[in-house]
């Protein structure tokens, strides 16, 4: 079956090369034919990748051990389920898995792509087809899941146990996934440049997959925290690891472009600075890919270091080379058709917004390169981990929560000084009066009463908003619910924000909670003891062991009450796994929206006796609302509006022309 | 937004307002005074501890990892805590022992405060560029607009506009449930 | 076995790519049809003025401001409306003088 794989490869390799030349050749030379043919080309090329990646599944489920990547990756013990995490484990199968799934993408974005960018579509295709020619032929040159050993090994060396979680059957492909299709939007944008036509006709779709790639990539994100939190044990979700950082850095981009696609949508503002963030998102992506791939800089994530990192490099510097090219040669198309009315605008917001996102990217890639500088200039490698971010991106992003709060009261082109602050009012005083009680509460932390009350002033402000907007509708005829229905229907991208402006808010509360108010502790307990953390007392009842082929397996039971109310038991659970000297950990968690009971144990000494970490994280439980938040605000905010098909003045023949109908009432 | 705007008369949004803000400010300023009890030694320890690297793991801090060495290292920074030395004095300590690295941080001193200062600097120009670009990008559309009003309709577009009034109905009524609010034509 | 299986793929890529060049010419694409395109500017038009009158009933957009550009985008979807059906008329009148050409030869060929 490798072979097949192997010859796949090549194929989809020489069919990726035809798509991304006939595209741009059809184009050029006006014929339909190539421009067909090239795009059967582009839906050709994920089916023969199908193909090869059904090739490494069955290779991997029949333990065909002489592909080196099977080997690697796998062994007789390892449960069948696994070979899906397998498959994108080490750097050649998840370059097979990002080639497939970008050209899946791809393809489905050819398919469905609208009238008004058919005369950019062939330079968007051939963007995307070189980038997806690079990845095939990385593959081919450098790092083939097929290549197969010389002899054939017993058995392979079985799966790295940290990825044997349900986290890890989504969040890294959806994170690669979502960094490779970064491009999409990117060859939407770039491909209207080249092709100097209407300037806006590329904004709609192209706002439709910069969401789609923004919601991947977020969710991904944030399936990394909670799988960290669940997994990692060290009570923490997220490190401002480099690999973190390379995730994040696109996917602030992305939201600052998707806001600021919506001014050029509604009022033609904005088309070059569009094109500018588009392509900081793309770059930003493939910096992400880049190191990833073991670039230069150490992480707990590393695939392991490799030289394919700065093949990567090269072709980002390829990349950008190209974009700035493009932009320089199209500089004077893209003169907005609008220009800005007044600084209290929603315009101007968007602006500031952009310029916080970007400036929390900015801190974010210069903490990840700021230890390579170090070390150019004096020779001295320092560290930038948790504390530099903290300090530095906490003001911005406690700056953003306020923006996310006032922006969406600010109308569109200008706003009097009595809008405003009529608007400002009610969540204002909201905001207030949460500090107030919070305060009263004993809670006096500063920063956690700023973020608090921030929180507080976004939710008052949406919620007012849908309130003053279900009573406007309900007093038009609608009852209540229609009203409330009808509402979001009539304006779903700007309902879909508030849904995920909520997301944020969540996040913010759990972030807020547990940096500001958590608590941990370590102790050492023999069975039968006892300690209090906080109000919880929690009695080691004593460890189970059970012994599996490739691993020994810790069960940790102990029974928590809170203030002598009821008991419940947990289980901290560890595995050691003598052949790799790993050990991984599930974190026994007690969440309750108030707060999370969580305990770890870190170690078994030879007395008997363990040792464990005990973390009271206050809010986190908010924070997983996050994710299905932010999915759900995309799905509201992409939801197709219904078009003018049905209207007599436009009923039309099935390929579009239009008869000349007699007026009339339908 | 009736009933709104008749509470808000009534008490009147300018001074409310202002008195509102002063309220936050004392909050704030309450919070700072009363901050909470001062932090105890476990709690600088790990303070100290997330702010120290394991020279050993990749891109953990001692308070993260599990290694034998980032255990002893926790266990000397509660020693010193104990002892009565300094949270610099015991940061000293390991930079001695481990190079600069060991911290999580740079230090603010000597070239590391490019590390804290190009952040600062960099986001200061930024806002002062948008600034700018928002002073230029404002012109004055009061002469745009008078001359749209100022327009007139040509006769033979009647009877499109009136297929069209009949479209936007639609379209509009489509979405409110309620008939649209197309206003007469000028 | 998978040589086969290589080859087999390979002549159905070749035959997908290669059909557009044998198949018979179809009629104009409707992408590029003009009539079809304003159309699509008119719906454009109808949404903006759909998203601006959303925006007034929630507080977004002033009377004062909505009336008129409300007005220019009633105006320009007229407009619209108008060059729409002219060009449908033209394209009408030329497929008949086509027709009558093609008649014409055919009755003296």
């Amino acid at each position: 079956m490798a072979e097949t794989g192997t010859i796949a490869l090549y194929l989809a390799l020489v069919l990726s090369v035809y798509g991304a030349f006939g595209s741009v050749l059809g184009r050029l030379r006006s014929s339909p034919q190539l421009l067909d043919s090239a795009r059967y080309a582009v839906y050709m090329v994920p089916m023969i990748l199908a193909v090869a990646t059904f090739s490494l599944v069955m290779s991997f489920l029949r333990h065909d051990f002489r592909v080196e990547y099977v080997a690697a990756h796998s062994n007789l013990a390892m449960n069948p389920e696994y070979t899906w995490v397998a498959i994108y484990a080490g750097n050649a199968g998840s370059l097979l898995y990002i080639a497939f799934t970008l050209s899946l993408m791809v393809a489905i974005m050819v398919a469905l792509a609208p009238k008004a960018i058919t005369h950019s579509l062939p330079y968007t295709i051939t963007i995307l087809m070189a980038i997806v020619t690079f990845f095939i032929g990385v593959m081919v040159a450098l790092a083939n899941p097929f290549d197969t050993l010389s002899f054939t090994p017993p058995d392979g060396q079985g799966i790295n146990p940290l990825l044997t979680h349900p986290g890890m059957f989504i969040h890294p492909p959806l994170l690669m996934t979502g960094l490779a299709a970064v491009s999409i939007p990117f060859a939407i944008a770039v491909g209207s440049l080249i092709s100097g036509r209407s300037p806006d006709g590329w904004v709609d779709v192209g706002r439709v997959w910069a969401l789609v790639v923004w919601a991947m990539l977020g969710t991904g994100v944030l399936l990394g925290a909670w799988w960290a939190y669940t997994i990692l044990g060290w009570g923490g979700y997220w490190a401002w690891d480099p690999i973190e950082n390379v995730a994040l850095m696109p996917w602030l981009a992305l939201t600052a472009s998707v806001h600021s696609l919506m001014v050029q949508k509604r009022r033609g503002m904005f088309r070059m600075w569009n094109i500018v963030l588009v392509n900081i998102a793309f770059t930003l992506s493939l910096f992400g890919i880049f190191i990833n791939r073991g670039g230069p800089v150490p992480s707990v994530h590393s695939f392991g270091a490799s030289t394919l990192g700065w093949v990567f490099l090269g072709f980002l510097g390829v990349s950008v080379l190209f974009s700035f090219g493009v932009f320089a040669f199209r500089y004077n198309s893209m003169r907005s058709a609008a220009s800005l009315d007044s600084m209290l605008s929603r315009e101007a917001a968007f602006l500031v917004n952009n310029l916080l996102l970007l400036g929390v990217a900015f801190v974010t890639l210069w903490g990840v390169v700021f230890p390579l500088i170090s070390q150019m200039f004096r020779g001295v490698t320092v560290t930038v981990a948790a504390p530099f971010y903290n300090q530095v991106n906490g003001p911005l992003l406690l700056a953003l929560i306020f923006l996310m709060g006032v922006g969406p009261l600010l109308p569109w082109r200008h706003a009097t000084a009595t809008t405003l602050r009529r608007a400002i009012q009610t969540p204002g005083i909201v905001a207030i009066v949460t500090v107030g009680l919070l305060l009263a509460a004993g809670i006096s932390k500063p920063f956690a009463l700023v973020a608090f009350g921030l929180c507080a002033f976004v939710v008052a402000g949406i919620v007012r908003e849908w309130v003053h907007g279900t009573l406007v509708r309900h007093r038009r005829g609608e009852n209540y619910l229609a009203a409330f229905g009808g509402l979001i229907a009539a304006n779903r991208p700007r309902y879909g924000g508030y849904v995920a402006h909520l997301a944020i808010v969540v996040l913010a509360l759990g972030v807020a909670g547990s940096s500001f108010y958590g608590t941990q502790r370590d102790i050492i307990m023999g069975p039968g003891d006892e300690e209090t953390v906080g109000k919880y007392t929690i009695r080691f009842e004593g460890v189970r062991t059970e012994t599996r082929a490739d691993r020994i397996e810790f069960f940790n039971d102990v029974t928590v009450s809170q203030d002598g109310g009821e008991v419940m038991g947990m289980t901290a659970w560890r595995a050691f796994y003598p052949d790799l000297r790993m050990a991984a950990t599930r974190a026994a968690i007690r969440s309750t929206p108030v707060e999370d009971l969580y305990i770890v144990s870190s170690e078994s000494l030879e007395d008997g006796r363990v040792a464990f970490r005990i973390l009271v994280n206050p809010l986190v439980w908010w924070m997983w609302l996050a994710g299905p938040l932010l999915l759900l605000g995309t799905l509201v905010a992409l939801w197709p509006q219904r078009s003018l098909a049905g209207s007599p003045a436009s009923t039309g023949r099935a390929d579009g022309n239009i008869a000349a109908a007699p007026f009339g009432p339908d | 937004m009736h009933s709104m705007s008749q509470i808000h008369r009534r008490f009147q949004p300018g001074r409310l307002f202002s008195i509102v803000a002063l309220a936050a400010v004392a909050m704030l300023g309450t919070a700072c005074l009363t901050q909470g009890t001062s932090p105890t030694l476990e709690e600088r320890a790990q303070e100290i501890g997330r702010s120290l690297m394991c020279p050993v793991c990749p891109g953990e801090t001692i308070e993260q990892s599990q290694a034998e060495l980032a255990k002893q290292m926790r266990a000397i920074v509660r020693e010193k805590l104990a002892s009565g030395e300094t949270r610099q004095e015991v940061l000293d300590f390991f930079v001695d022992r481990y190079n600069e690295d060991v911290l999580a941080a740079p230090p603010k001193s000597g070239f590391n405060l490019v590390a804290w200062g190009i952040p600062v600097l960099g986001i200061a120009a930024a806002m002062a560029t948008l600034a700018l670009v928002l002073r230029g990008m404002r012109r004055n559309t009061i002469g745009v607009s008078v001359a749209k009003e100022g327009a007139t309709v040509e006769a033979d577009l009647e009877p499109y506009l009136a297929r069209v009034d009949l479209e936007l109905e639609r379209v509009l009524r489509g979405d409110d449930g309620a008939p649209g609010g197309v206003p007469p034509s000028a | 076995m998978p040589l086969l299986a290589g080859i087999v793929l390979a002549w159905i890529s070749v035959l997908v790519l290669v059909w557009p060049f044998l198949r018979r010419k179809n009629a104009v694409h409707s992408d590029d049809d003009p009539v079809v395109e304003i159309r699509r500017r008119r719906e454009a038009v109808y949404e903006e003025a759909r998203v601006l009158h959303n925006d007034h009933l929630l507080g977004d957009v002033p009377l004062v401001e909505y009336e008129p550009r409300f007005q220019t985008h009633r105006v320009l979807a007229a407009e619209l409306l108008r060059d729409e059906e002219r060009l449908q008329e033209l394209a009408g009148r030329l497929e008949e003088e086509i027709l009558e050409m093609r008649r014409k030869v055919g009755t003296e060929g």
